[in-house]
């Protein structure tokens, strides 16, 4: 599969296809974290931010591939690991070939996951039935109709509301942060 | 005061645009005064954003995990797997274990429609048994880890040990038996009154299927239960390979389906992807085993070995630097983690082309969480639809009597659909054949090529002269024969 069409897949919505093909640039990644000090949990974890930033830049932006999507992830994670790094108070010898524009966007997408981490862990209480129907509803983007089908309930009224009350948990959650 | 339930519907619809223009007046006004309603706009935007991100992240793990079971593992059949000790705890058991005695008890008990699994309830009439699917029993011990073959096609049903319970959830230790019934092609299909449509969202799709399979476990004569924390995987033969192929489970109430995963398909190495096949760069990942494969048909052995970019080339020893001239196959042996025998089983082929795709003969590693009916599937809408009122005639002209249910094969696609006899929707323009069964099981055919030459009237009402078959088709295999030459 080229580049192009796991751009495809993101953009219509078949992630799932879009990231098993992708994982073929794992084993790179890895081998750059292994070797500047990092551990496989690390490169795991960084493999899988760099995932989400590319995932987000495609779906959210009028994004334009300069390079391959191997090289963009393996930038990504590279940037990821030495910010992390940074953090850790380790300073560690990765060279930065990114544009400051790049590395801007990069900055911010690094900002917006630590800002959705608690956000995220907030959602993950709420309950499995609820954080279903939310995301069939925001993220496959299904009818309330077909949700009602779905998961079971009686109508589309009834999801609707069930939806609400979940959004109403969520928010809860979210406020005693 | 608005409730907080209201409040929320009200953001929801703001973000949404679903307000009207009075509404959103209303609300960009509130917005601009109260920096409450902002905060709280802040955080259903975040919270929405949040189950997005949630969402990406639960796929990319899904996809973390399946990168992880593809370690590749070198295939040097069985009998080297054993010499290198690597099987001591499984036990094949093959058709030695197959006991005829279950098969026959059996067949009686699954062979009988299950209530509420189609349009027909009533219960004067049973499919004869000669156009069932042929059930197979297979007893086994459940307290040891079992690859259990399946038929002589490459189906391997991979159980754990304490794989099932009973009723109330304890797990059963006593002798297990298990059934397998296979539905390969519509002669399979034609009367076994399993629903061949999926619902998804609106739309109703219909099922061309690769391979079709009902699994059901009995133990002590009670029905029993896949145990929850145990699962069963099947590496399973395809019957036929047709493209995007889901894998899917039928509800127990047999409404509809559940899809269950993608089947992956092979991708496909070909000449556009480089000019030598020394030159080709693989990053399936990890391992520095040989791969077996074949290049233009001739098995070969690969050597996997890193590349300096972290990458892992796969390369035909024995044609180094030979040009790729037609269609190269890789074929891999996958390891689902730990255990390596599932690894043997577990022949995956990798094909990687931008010419498309095409599914290795057994796939591989599906999950059985629980007993029941299951299908290989490519999902299409019909085409030309029609919903028919049909009038059958026999060879005199009289309408046929006592008419019970039909079964409607388009010759083009691997299914069947059953059907009450008052009406039935197809696809007026396709190669149609019908069969109706009579409640004294007098059996009925609509001849290749006949659908076409009965014109359907704008009500759907259309007259069959249908041909009395009943000496001819007496089972499932004369029916294949008719319909899959």
């Amino acid at each position: 599969m080229d580049d192009s069409k796991i751009i495809e897949l993101l953009k219509v919505g078949k992630p799932d296809k879009a990231f098993i093909k992708l994982y073929k640039n794992y084993p790179h990644v890895e081998k750059l974290i292994l070797s500047k000090g990092g551990s496989r949990e690390d490169a795991k974890d960084v493999f899988q931010e760099a995932l989400i930033i590319f995932y987000e830049k495609v779906r959210n932006t009028d994004f334009k591939l300069t390079s391959s999507i191997g090289t963009y992830l393996y930038s990504v994670s590279r940037f990821l690991w030495k910010n992390a790094m940074k953090k850790r108070k380790k300073s560690v010898d990765i060279s930065m070939e990114l544009t400051s524009e790049e590395d801007t966007g990069l900055q911010e997408a690094v900002e917006r996951e630590e800002k959705f981490i608690q956000i995220e862990s907030a959602l993950s209480q709420i309950g499995e039935k609820c954080l279903n129907l939310l995301k069939v509803f925001y993220y496959d983007g299904l009818s309330m109709k077909a949700i009602a089908i779905k998961v079971g309930l009686k109508s589309e009224s009834v999801a609707k509301n069930q939806k609400y009350k979940c959004l109403e948990r969520a928010k809860s959650k979210i406020e005693i942060l | 005061m608005r409730s907080e339930l209201e409040n929320i519907e009200r953001i929801e619809k703001y973000l949404r645009n679903e307000l009207s223009t009075e509404e959103m007046l209303d609300f960009d006004e509130q917005l601009k005064t109260g920096s409450a309603l902002k905060s709280q706009v802040e955080v259903q935007k975040d919270m929405v954003e949040g189950i997005q991100r949630l969402s990406v992240k639960q796929s990319i793990q899904k996809a973390y995990s399946k990168y992880k079971t593809r370690k590749i593992f070198f295939r040097f059949g069985l009998g080297s797997i054993i010499a290198l000790g690597l099987v001591s705890t499984v036990l094949w058991a093959g058709d030695a274990y197959r006991t005829e005695e279950a098969t026959t008890a059996k067949t009686d008990e699954v062979s009988t429609p299950e209530s509420g699994s189609t349009v027909l309830a009533e219960s004067d009439f049973v499919v004869p048994s000669a156009f069932m699917a042929e059930v197979q029993s297979y007893e086994i011990d459940p307290t040891i880890k079992i690859a259990l073959k399946i038929g002589t096609e490459g189906t391997v049903l991979h159980i754990p040990k304490s794989a099932f319970v009973d009723q109330e959830g304890k797990v059963i230790t006593s002798p297990v038996t298990i059934t397998f019934q296979e539905f390969k092609n519509p002669a399979d299909m034609a009367f076994s009154e399993i629903p061949m449509t999926y619902a998804k969202g609106d739309v109703e799709y219909n099922f061309n299927s690769s391979g079709m399979f009902s699994i059901k476990g009995y133990s002590d004569g009670e029905e029993i239960k896949v145990n929850p924390a145990k699962a069963i995987s099947i590496d399973y033969a395809l019957a036929k390979q047709n493209a995007d192929i889901d894998f899917y489970r039928l509800k127990d109430d047999s409404t509809n389906w559940d899809f269950l995963e993608e089947i992956d398909e092979l991708a496909v190495l070909d000449k556009e992807f480089g000019d030598t096949i020394s030159d080709r760069a693989y990053s399936f990942g990890i391992s520095s085993e040989p791969i077996a494969g074949q290049v233009n048909g001739t098995p070969q052995m690969f050597l996997a070995k890193d590349s300096p970019e972290g990458n892992m080339n796969v390369a035909p020893t024995p044609t180094l630097g030979n040009p790729i001239t037609e269609k190269t196959i890789f074929q891999y042996n996958i390891d689902i983690g730990v255990d390596s025998v599932q690894a043997q089983k577990n022949v995956d082929r990798y094909i990687e082309s931008t010419a498309g795709h095409t599914y290795p003969p057994i796939v591989t590693g599906l999950r059985i969480n629980s007993f029941g009916v299951y299908n290989c599937d490519q999902i299409y809408r019909l085409r030309n639809r029609v919903t028919v009122q049909p009038t059958y005639l026999d060879e005199n002209g009289n309408e046929i009597k006592e008419q019970r249910m039909i079964s409607l094969i388009d010759l083009n696609v691997n299914s069947a659909f059953s059907f009450s006899p008052k009406n039935f929707t197809c696809n007026r323009k396709a190669n149609n054949v019908i069969l109706l069964f009579t409640k004294s099981n007098e059996l009925y055919l609509l001849e290749k090529g006949n659908f076409g030459k009965s014109p359907i009237a704008n009500n759907g009402s259309s007259n069959y002269q249908m041909k009395n078959v009943t000496e001819t088709m007496s089972s499932s295999s004369d029916l294949k024969a008719y319909l899959v030459p």
